[in-house]
């Protein structure tokens, strides 16, 4: 407990220090607006989605615009969302390692993450690896708690307790109708990503893009064995990454109103699995492949003056192959092979009768498949619809958002029973409210009844299985307030303040029950989850050339086992949940270097649900620190950035025994013509 | 704290050298003879497979103390490993197979770690993973998961000869001179193991295999030179079953237990024979049963439990046949296990805390008896 409250008061520190460097006339507040004002924009960006404002919201929002992502300095998915309130992420180390986001304890498979409006799936096990998500063409990260403002989308983005939705960059073209990006970065480990992205223009109405990237790495990093008087020195084994990603993407307009897209994306990949540190053992011989490919198509138009329509049709092919070679299986090796498949349409219409009230209709159907080669497999098929009616009352002192999402599971199998039928209701309310004309102080509160049908893993996996599953509940309260507003002369500096606490209980969640034999998937936890999130961010500008961007954020989580008072962990943690966990991030924007640093702490956390010493894991703070220059050599432009990522060489594990690495370098450059 | 048991075996041994010397010499100018007795107890814990945190508590079974953690304490903190299987104590010293670690440690009684045996089979770099121990004459033997057992020299303290089994070989114990080993499969799963091997325990030349039910695991001998096999079944339609093996002829018969399911065995005094026997209601709730097995009848005795003690969750059966005392332990995967140590007259003696997750095995360690290296 001490170390990471003096990780937490290191971070207030060096945020005094920084304060103090700011003008003294600060915090006027500003009586007329209350919107939010975004003076720093380097370049015109058009975005296929209006930025969300984290204050005006009525459920917590958070946004990492292009702008923020650049200043945070960050280059993968995984390093942005962890410097968000709120998020855990489990990460098992590395470059390939595999990257989860769970959103206030309710886990993984709780949070949906969506590219450019439309899900990123996975029914075999519910979750989504992050990893593989790289934000070079990425516009815009929003994430979303409880139910967002933003009602005219599919019905599957209604479904889940949290959303990450990631948005990418729509082309911006001047005179010359062509844009070419190149990348190269190199990273410690014998880390080579280049990349290529190609922008064209087609016509007025038209534009066309396509971008490749390849990643490879040796992932061989150092990293410390605690064992009793000796400490053992050891790089990582097995923890190579070779990747490949491409994308094709056509945008268009076609009629007065209408939008269209069409994204074509493939990923082929092979990963080493270095597996949990061993004592006294250091064989490592696990792998696995991944082939995933999707093709999702949207059209959005007008339908008249009060009517639009959202509609999107996607299919997913998702294979992957996990090899094991030890002498142990009798053949000397053991090869599973998975496939699946996603079939996916969804319509969605917005009518707007009147000034500030909107009501949306949406329907979402998909049907999933999954072949996998391990014994026993049912080949179960899911067809799976979705309805929400969603309904937004929004004045400039009062927000109401309402939806109702009906969800409706079919399931078949070629073996043994499917699982039953599954029909499920869940509303959520949120509302945002401004009290006072004179400030921009709003209050918020909102509910969600949430729920998660159970993967097809919970479901068939051999003998784990368990096909009289029920979903679990996911019930969610938050009460917050948030305020934001400019402050010096010109308006030069803004700042924007959410500070939420919430409630959430977890019903009839699905873990392994041990036994002697078999472990069964059952309903049989409960948890109850207390918490609080703090985020601040403030922008100051110095003149015409300078700025300086403070970004904090802390949470507090008390997420107990409530499952059963005669147990021995009956309101103990559950495992990997720090109570403490937090971000700060500095950032300077100047004509020369522009400068950030991050600061990541979590706090102490259990690797399982006994609250003992020894399943203690420490807790820790990594420190990053990143450095990029813009040239421009007549029509080319340069960017050059440097990273250094845990500097201070922390040697720590998120996932027990699975240690992450410590001190490491990137250098990018990108050229773009 | 430490040197708890070599304590504890001097002053046994002095009192019963005191008692002894109180005849006229019995033993004509030899030097009086220190009957076998068990010194202490070791109970070895499991751990959770990747955590790294097996290890092993002294019990005195004579005056209920514990001390925990006695691996870490007697090396200078160091870790037992991941995953710790089995141990045997044997010519004063101990043995300790750490499964998943690959190695198997040699330690003294009081649990300092003398060598580390890593062994690797011909033709592979990586280190074989050691399942169960059994001794005969001068000689421990023991299993690697990979399909080998071992044979490993008490002077030099190495493997010293290495033969091909079958697959994933579990418990490994001498009857009729022979040595036998339970092939389970178990990696193969749904088609387990169905046989055993049969070994010369001099040569470690495999002689034949003997065909049993799916997934033998258990092994016990009694004092005629009959094995006994439980097999687990493969957790489907087929259950789990006790078999007799007639080590002149190798003829397998499967014994019919009315309502038993057996899981454990243990090997006890005279013509004893201790069971579990655990099964799954249609909640999916363990249901678990003790009884001692007549082997001169070939007919279960009676319950083991007299005194309606309830034990649930067994993880684990073992037996110190000196002292008469059933260890049955019991785990909840989640907290530390639970020994209930049951007397010769089927009363609980004791319940603890074993220290650590899934306690796999109570290790009797003895002095006396006949001279042992």
């Amino acid at each position: 407990m001490q170390y990471s409250f003096r990780a937490f008061f290191k971070a207030v520190a060096l945020f005094t220090v920084a304060l103090s460097l700011l003008p003294a006339t600060l915090f006027a507040q500003n009586k007329k607006r209350d919107t939010v004002i975004v003076r720093h924009l380097e370049e015109s960006r058009i975005t296929s989605v209006a930025k969300p404002s984290p204050t005006l919201q009525s459920a917590p929002v958070q946004v990492l615009d292009r702008t923020a992502i650049e200043h945070l300095g960050v280059q993968e998915l995984h390093e942005a969302v962890k410097n968000l309130a709120g998020v855990n992420i489990r990460d098992y180390g590395g470059i390939g390692g595999i990257k989860t986001v769970s959103i206030r304890s309710l886990g993984a498979q709780h949070t949906a993450v969506s590219y450019d409006g439309i899900a990123v799936s996975d029914i075999q096990s519910g979750q989504v690896d992050i990893g593989r998500f790289s934000l070079d063409n990425v516009e815009m990260i929003t994430l979303s708690i409880g139910q967002s403002d933003e009602i005219f989308k599919s019905a599957r983005m209604f479904a889940s307790a949290g959303t990450l939705n990631i948005t990418s960059s729509v082309p911006v073209f001047e005179e010359c109708g062509t844009n070419v990006t190149a990348r190269m970065k190199v990273g410690s480990f014998g880390t080579y990503n280049p990349s290529l992205l190609l922008e064209q223009r087609l016509g007025s109405r038209w534009s066309i893009g396509a971008n490749a990237d390849w990643v490879t790495s040796k992932g061989d990093y150092p990293f410390i064995i605690d064992n009793g008087r000796e400490l053992e020195h050891l790089l990582r084994k097995n923890s190579d990454v070779n990747t490949l990603r491409a994308e094709i993407n056509l945008w268009g307009s076609i009629g007065a109103s209408g939008k269209f897209s069409l994204k074509a994306s493939g990923l082929s990949g092979e990963r080493g699995l270095p597996g949990s540190v061993v004592l006294y053992n250091q064989d490592a011989f696990e792998r696995l492949w991944d082939k995933n490919g999707f093709i999702q198509a949207s059209y959005n138009t007008a339908l008249g003056e009060k009517w639009d329509l959202k509609s999107v049709l996607k299919y997913n092919y998702a294979w992957s192959k996990y090899y094991d070679e030890s002498q142990r299986y009798p053949l000397g090796f053991v090869e599973d092979l998975y496939t699946q498949q996603e079939y996916y349409g969804s319509i969605a219409t917005r009518f707007k009768p009147a000034e500030g009230v909107e009501l949306t209709f949406a329907q979402d159907l998909f049907y999933n498949t999954l072949d996998a080669s391990i014994p026993e497999c049912p080949f179960p098929e899911r067809i799976n619809s979705l309805t929400t009616l969603a309904g937004k009352y929004q004045r400039t002192s009062i927000t109401i958002v309402a939806s109702l999402t009906n969800t409706y599971i079919t399931e078949k199998v070629q073996k043994g029973d499917p699982a039953p039928d599954r029909n499920n209701l869940s509303p959520a309310l949120s509302i945002s409210w401004k009290p006072f004309k004179a400030t921009n102080l709003r209050i918020r509160a909102s509910y969600k009844m949430g729920y998660r049908a159970p993967t097809f893993n919970d479901l068939y996996y051999l003998r784990v299985g368990n096909t009289n599953l029920r979903p679990e509940r996911a019930d969610q309260y938050n009460l917050g307030l948030t305020w934001s507003g400019t402050f010096g002369k010109e308006e030069s500096g803004w700042l924007s303040a959410t500070l939420d606490g919430y409630y959430n209980s977890v019903e009839d969640k699905i873990v392994a029950r041990p036994t002697l034999f078999i472990w069964k998937m059952m309903n049989i936890g409960k948890v109850q989850i207390a918490g609080a999130d703090l985020s601040v961010t403030s922008r100051v500008r110095f003149g015409s050339d300078h700025s300086i961007t403070l970004s904090t954020n802390a949470s507090y989580q008390y997420a107990v086992d409530i499952s059963d008072p005669e147990s021995k962990t009956w309101r103990h943690q559950i495992p990997y949940t720090p109570r403490i966990s937090g971000a700060a991030n500095l950032a300077w924007n100047n004509p020369w270097v522009n400068l950030s640093y991050i600061i990541s702490f979590v706090g102490e956390k259990y690797s399982l649900p006994l609250n003992v010493e020894r399943n203690l894991i420490k807790g820790y703070a990594e420190h990053t620190i990143s450095a990029y220059r813009d040239f421009n050599l007549r029509r080319v432009s340069f960017r050059l950035q440097g990273e250094i990522i845990n500097f201070t060489n922390k040697m720590y594990d998120i996932i027990q025994y699975y240690p992450m690495p410590g001190r490491n370098f990137r250098l990018t450059l990108k050229i773009k013509i | 704290m430490k040197r708890t048991l070599l304590r504890l075996a001097i002053i046994a041994g002095a009192v019963l050298i005191m008692s002894s010397s109180s005849c006229l010499d019995p033993n004509n100018g030899k030097e009086p003879e220190i009957p076998l007795t068990t010194i202490g107890t070791y109970i070895l814990n499991n751990g959770n497979f990747g955590s790294n945190d097996a290890n092993f508590t002294a019990y005195n079974p004579y005056t209920k103390e514990l001390n925990y953690n006695i691996f870490e304490r007697s090396n200078e903190g160091r870790k037992l490993g991941d995953t710790a299987q089995d141990m045997i104590a044997f010519g004063s010293k101990i043995y300790i197979a750490v499964y998943n670690s690959g190695v198997i440690f040699v330690t003294d009684l009081d649990g300092k770690v003398i060598k580390e045996i890593k062994t690797k089979a011909k033709g592979s770099a990586a280190n074989l993973s050691p399942r169960f121990f059994t001794t005969w004459e001068d000689c421990v033997y023991v299993t690697f998961y990979e399909g080998y057992a071992g044979k490993i020299d008490t002077t030099s303290l190495t493997v010293s000869a290495l033969a091909k089994v079958g697959d994933n070989p579990e418990q490994i114990k001498i009857a009729g001179e022979k040595l036998y080993v339970a092939n389970s499969g178990g990696m193969n799963y749904p088609n387990y193991g169905k046989t055993l091997s049969v070994l010369n325990p001099v040569t470690m030349d495999v002689m034949s295999e003997v065909k049993v039910s799916d997934n033998p695991v258990y092994l016990e001998s009694d004092s005629r030179g009959n094995l006994y096999v439980i097999s687990m079944g493969n957790y489907n339609d087929v259950p789990s079953c006790l078999q007799i093996v007639n080590t002149n002829n190798d003829s397998v018969q499967k014994l019919e237990l009315e309502g038993i399911t057996p899981t454990f065995i243990a090997k006890g005094p005279g013509n004893a024979l201790y069971l579990v026997s655990s099964s799954y209601d249609a909640n999916w709730n363990l249901i678990a049963d003790y009884y001692i097995f007549d082997t001169n009848k070939k007919e279960i005795y009676g319950k083991l439990i007299k005194d309606g003690t309830r034990v649930e969750n067994p993880y684990s059966l073992s037996a110190d046949t000196l002292l008469t005392l059933i260890y049955i332990g019991t785990s909840d995967y989640v907290t530390n296990g639970q020994m209930y140590v049951i007397d010769a007259f089927g009363q609980m003696y004791h319940a603890f805390d074993t220290g650590g997750l899934n306690p796999i095995t109570a290790c009797p360690v003895t002095a006396g008896g006949q001279k042992d290296k």
